[in-house]
């Protein structure tokens, strides 16, 4: 886009054309490395063959991978979305009281900053000790590794709410409990969302681990099973599918927040 | 002349004696305010004038209730002032006062949350206090898509709602342009004389004390004083090209030092 085009504010239609070109030239490559070198010594799937082994997983066709993709999307989507509501029920309010409340945030910020250096998924174990091999232990993980980015956003959020309007309400007659619903909630709002995006992003990750390690069905479950059989095209048809919809649930937190959260794109400031 | 068209039945009087206030800090901390001794009476529009940084802002927050005074009295309607509550209403120099998550009329009905009012009656009132300032047009506007003045109007709106016994302004004008803050002042005397609020306005502009007030309180630099007190016996609306506007004027920078 040249300078003039960013002055006027213009997106121009050849944009999805341009930005389309890298991505069909890097498939094109890998088709052609695979197919005329055997680069990968036929480890590696080409672009065709990952597409031949998606349609036979989607819509089924006999084999190991045989329509069972629809039902593993379920298992994983399912697993990261209540993972990731687990995480904001709890940690939401929990870092709005810490951003709010000095004394709530001496009490919990020791323990969350001993807790947050340990890698998600070394708590694994503990996920299967609890909640043993099944959806609980892999919801668990998933709200572990999705609660911190929350709770820390939602503390931040909190801490930037403006003293004036703190004044505004007080002195419109706001009770305490107002304040902190009507006030800080709102303000802490833009920063929660941003702690809720990398989180979504970290729940689809975790997932897939669970399933790997802990969990006998979903999307990392298929990946890792199609591993073992040497199936790589299914691995990668797999990878395209948790890549896929790890971006769409993205882009519907990125929807949530423009259509919560106008306001504050345009905050006066 | 006192206030001019009868004040609202909840208007009320503010009295203030021997008011200082000290910042805490080294060397025995920072003086703001030494000696401030001034009243309001119900419904009257009363200005205070004086240098940046002379302790005005300090007075209106512990009038507000934000601040504690360190000494004196400082009353409403006869009542001490214990911290910031409904019927202290403040509209704030920051014209991001507003809050942005809501629209205009939610904004103004913000106010009312804790009234027995029915959601008509509510609206009802809103409504009305948006006319007050004239922003009716914008009750489904968003702050963001509001001007700097009409933010203002909107601050004003969210306070005269509440019926709230004084109206405290904190150079509510100074942040925006000149002709923009003189149409302000008018509409703000219009929503005087149609509310009859005890007002409290502080500026460092003298124009704007003499051309608004009932009464105008000059302060000293810090730690402020009562300079002078000045009876502005003009009626309303007045000139500030009239030769007694400029009287009045000429005294109260001599009495600034200037």
């Amino acid at each position: 886009m040249s300078f003039k085009n960013r002055l006027a504010g213009a997106v121009s239609d050849t944009t999805v054309i341009w930005r389309s070109i890298p991505l069909i030239l890097l498939l094109g490559l890998w088709q052609y490395l695979v197919q005329v070198y055997r680069f990968g010594d036929g480890f590696i799937p080409s672009p065709v063959e990952v597409v031949q082994a998606m349609t036979e997983w989607v819509f089924g066709g006999g084999g190991r991978y045989s329509g069972t993709w629809a039902a593993s999307l379920r298992d994983s989507a399912g697993r990261v979305i209540c993972g990731f509501l687990v995480a904001l029920a709890i940690g939401a309010p929990l870092g709005i009281l810490m951003g709010s409340y000095r004394v709530a945030a001496n009490l919990v910020d020791p323990v969350l900053q001993l807790i947050r250096p340990i890698p998600t998924v070394a708590w694994i174990p503990f996920c299967l000790i609890f909640f043993g091999i099944g959806n609980s232990a892999a919801i668990a993980l998933v709200a572990v590794g999705a609660f911190f980015p929350i709770v820390l956003n939602a503390m931040a959020g909190a801490r930037q709410v403006s003293p004036l309007h703190l004044r505004s309400a007080l002195m419109l007659g706001a009770t305490r409990f107002q304040i902190l619903s009507r006030v800080v909630v709102p303000s802490a709002l833009p920063s929660l969302l941003v702690g809720a995006r990398v989180a979504i992003g970290l729940a689809w990750m975790l997932v897939v681990i669970s399933e790997m390690v802990a969990v006998k069905s979903g999307l990392g479950y298929e990946l890792w099973d199609a591993y073992y059989y040497n199936r790589m095209d299914v691995v990668v048809a797999a990878m395209a599918t948790v890549g896929l919809f790890g971006f769409l649930s993205d882009l519907i937190v990125q929807r949530v927040v423009r259509r919560y959260l106008f306001w504050h794109q345009g905050t006066f400031r | 002349m006192n206030a001019p068209f009868g004040h609202a039945p909840s208007a009320a009087r503010i009295d203030v004696h021997g008011l200082a206030k000290t910042y805490p800090g080294p060397g025995g901390g920072v003086l703001a305010i030494k000696n401030v001794d001034l009243f309001v009476e119900a419904g009257e529009f009363v200005t205070i004038l004086g240098p940046s940084g002379c302790g005005k802002s300090s007075l209106l927050n512990i009038l507000a209730g934000f601040e504690q005074a360190t000494g004196g009295t400082a009353l409403i309607g006869g009542r001490e002032i214990h911290g910031p509550r409904h019927g202290q209403g403040v509209v704030f120099q920051d014209t991001a006062a507003l809050f942005p998550w809501l629209s205009v009329h939610d904004n103004v009905a913000f106010g009312l949350m804790n009234t027995r009012l029915t959601r008509r009656e509510r609206d009802a009132k809103v409504r009305a206090a948006l006319a007050t300032v004239g922003l009716e047009q914008f009750s489904g506007s968003w702050p963001h898509q509001l001007s700097g003045g009409m933010r203002q109007l909107a601050s004003i709106a969210r306070v005269l709602v509440t019926e709230s016994r004084v109206l405290l302004m904190d150079e509510p004008f100074a942040a925006l342009d000149a002709l923009t803050r003189q149409q302000m002042q008018q509409k703000l005397l219009h929503i005087w004389q149609a509310t009859g609020v005890s007002i409290v306005l502080i500026t460092h502009s003298v124009d704007e004390a003499i051309y608004l007030g009932n009464r105008v309180y000059i302060l000293t630099r810090r730690p402020a004083e009562v300079a002078a007190e000045l009876s502005v016996d003009l009626p309303y609306p007045r000139e500030v090209t009239d030769s007694a506007f400029n009287r009045l004027k000429s005294i109260a920078l001599k009495t600034l030092g200037l």
